[in-house]
């Protein structure tokens, strides 16, 4: 049997070795030793656990989806039918959006980053079709995959129009 | 009675009364070695140099340089412009990154060769795996500091990658970057790891690594130590062996001059999150093969490519003392071992060499670079090379960009590209040469006038299939 103190055979059917109970005092003396023993370990790895969470807690980023609208320009910058590349201005960092007006007062705003590895996919209009240099990755005028490595669509940031501006929003699907 | 004399005492004598370190001294400085010892055997010391040579490189760039993203790259423009001898640090700073991954890289391959993996020294191969690994991500961390479009575009894919880990991957890519993308956010925290918390660990794994080999000592060490006092071809460590390791350093030292002098670390444009000109992402060159092989598997098994397989190697590289319980040591006896070390070596260094192709770093026949124009091409010498390394990823056999495959010559006479033999009319070199848009390669960088040139001259002699 092992000994529930130093963790050694103890060479019989008893939990204690020999040299533990000699070591002690007496048998509350036992009992102290494992406590204070266990309870350096607990104390430490809270103190660990602590530092470590706080760590993640200032190093994970807040959710960005939810940024209020920013304004890209009055409606008429943007020609029907067409997209023009611009910018989101993140927590932190510059997104770029490619931003077409549908016509009819409705927009459609797509990330420019490939679904594949993040490369920056260029449109063609000529071809009507967004392009990755990286891989190969292909998305039709919706966003749509269409060839290519990339595991589903482009993501979508959300769009408005409020007083004739053309309002961006975060990344949503 | 008479004053006993006293011996005069050495500042050794007066450390050794404190410290107690004589005899581990003496020990350490004239155990006994062969005279002569293959270079090879000191690699790990040339790695140790070399990360000493980036400790003191990078403690003069970090004085100079500035971790943000409105002024990284002004400071590093300073650097290498303003700075009296800036451009030789940085260099040297550039080269050495890249010479410890192939040192370390070199130093384990020796290692698996001599069997220095194998009882009592697995502790020895495993730090040795940590440390690699470390090493790779000292060179991940510090490649987007210069903070131009190489650096942030490589940055940007190399933090993606993580996605694919299952559960996890999104929580991973976001902690890395600090964001949803890469941002000033991503540069401080590269630079806080990359000073701070990445040297902390390479010493404490390099300590254990260290005290490890001086524990068990190196394999010719033990074999020399076995041999009878007076064995011919012995020698003590001091000063031999010390006098052939200073030589190594020399040789290494002046090899990484060399490189700081003739080829200068590159700084593209600034780094733009918009990407308004058109830059293609390029990896890191020891993440070639990684990015070669997705190019050669299905789609859908990119998560195996992009984790699953590093996964399988770091899991083979730490376990290997454990997996391979062979006790011979010799090469020959271990059969299964070599080949199988063998076969992986070759793919990765194959796999490396067709990524560096298609990035042009090194074009053997056409691309970019070249400014000879064939005659005569042959499809096969001359023209599937350039298809290879600048068609093949949107026209290639899985992609069938508009349907055609590049590097298929069926493809290419069924579509018609190449014909007539007018080659102005052919649709092939009106798109090479922007006659037809959109120009081809999409986005660029397009093609060499000469290479155009040699293409012109195939389509001319009507596209053979030679």
């Amino acid at each position: 049997m092992r000994c529930r103190i130093c963790g050694h055979e103890t060479g019989n059917d008893t939990d204690l070795c020999q040299d533990c109970v000699e070591r002690a005092s007496d048998r509350k003396e036992l009992s102290r030793r494992r406590f204070l023993g266990w309870g350096a370990v607990t104390v430490g790895g809270l103190v660990g656990i602590g530092y470590l969470g706080a760590a993640l807690r200032l190093l994970y980023p807040s959710s960005s989806g939810s940024a209020k609208l920013q304004d890209i320009g009055p409606v008429s910058n943007f020609p029907v039918g067409n997209y023009v590349l611009t910018s989101y201005t993140g927590d932190g960092y510059d997104d770029g959006v490619y931003v077409m007006n549908q016509g009819g007062g409705t927009f459609i705003a797509l990330d420019f980053h490939c679904t594949h590895l993040q490369c920056p996919v260029q449109w063609f209009q000529s071809l009507e079709k967004f392009m990755c240099p990286c891989h190969g990755s292909q998305y039709n005028k919706l966003g749509e995959h269409i060839a290519g490595p990339a595991p589903r669509g482009l993501f979508h940031h959300e769009i408005a129009v409020q007083n004739g501006r053309v309002m961006l929003g975060g990344q949503i699907s | 009675m008479s004053a006993e004399k006293k011996p005069r005492q050495t500042v050794l004598d007066w450390l050794d009364e404190r410290v107690g370190i004589k005899p581990q001294l003496n020990e350490l400085l004239y155990h006994r070695v062969p005279r002569s010892v293959n270079p090879l055997d000191f690699l790990g010391l040339a790695t140790l140099f070399v990360f000493i040579n980036q400790a003191v490189t990078g403690t003069l760039l970090a004085m100079f340089y500035q971790a943000s993203s409105k002024t990284a790259y002004q400071s590093i423009q300073y650097i290498m412009t303003k700075v009296p001898l800036g451009w030789v640090i940085r260099d040297l700073h550039y080269w050495g990154a890249n010479a410890m991954v192939v040192l370390v890289a070199a130093h384990m391959l020796r290692g698996f060769y001599v069997g220095a993996y194998k009882k009592p020294r697995e502790i020895t191969w495993i730090t040795g795996v940590v440390l690699l690994f470390i090493t790779i991500l000292f060179a991940f961390t510090g490649y987007l500091l210069p903070w131009d479009q190489q650096s942030y575009w490589a940055t940007m894919v190399g933090t993606w990658m993580p996605f694919y880990t299952p559960f996890l991957g999104i929580y991973i890519a976001y902690l890395a970057r600090g964001g949803a993308y890469i941002s000033g956010l991503t540069l401080t925290r590269f630079y806080a790891v990359h000073m701070l918390v990445l040297p902390a660990l390479l010493l404490i794994f390099f300590g254990i690594h260290f005290a490890m080999v001086l524990k068990n000592q190196m394999l010719i060490v033990e074999e020399a130590e076995a041999k009878p006092k007076g064995t011919k071809g012995l020698v003590t460590f001091y000063p031999y062996t010390v006098f052939q390791m200073t030589m190594l350093v020399v040789v290494v030292a002046a090899i990484l001059l060399f490189l700081a002098l003739s080829f200068h670390a590159p700084l593209l444009a600034p780094a733009d999150p918009l990407n308004k000109a058109h830059y293609t992402p390029v990896p890191l060159w020891f993440f070639y093969s990684i990015y070669q092989l997705l190019k050669y598997i299905p789609p859908a098994l990119d998560p195996l490519g992009i984790i699953g397989l590093p996964l399988v190697a770091v899991i083979v590289l730490v376990g290997l003392p454990f997996f391979d319980k062979n006790p011979r040591r010799e090469p020959r006896r271990r059969p299964f071992a070599m080949s199988a070390a063998g076969v992986i070596v070759v793919a990765v260094l194959g796999l490396t060499y067709l990524g560096a192709e298609q990035q042009g770093v090194s074009t053997s026949g056409g691309g970019t670079t070249a400014t000879t124009v064939v005659a005569k091409p042959t499809f096969s010498a001359d023209i599937e090379p350039i298809f290879q390394q600048h068609c093949a990823v949107c026209h290639g056999p899985t992609t069938k960009s508009g349907g055609l495959d590049l590097t298929s010559y069926a493809s290419i006479a069924s579509m018609k590209v190449a014909t007539p033999t007018n080659y102005k009319q052919a649709l092939l070199w009106q798109k090479i040469e922007g006659v037809a848009q959109p120009r081809m390669p999409l986005g660029g960088p397009y093609l060499s006038k000469s290479t155009i040139q040699t293409i012109a001259n195939w389509i001319a002699e009507g596209a053979p299939d030679n």
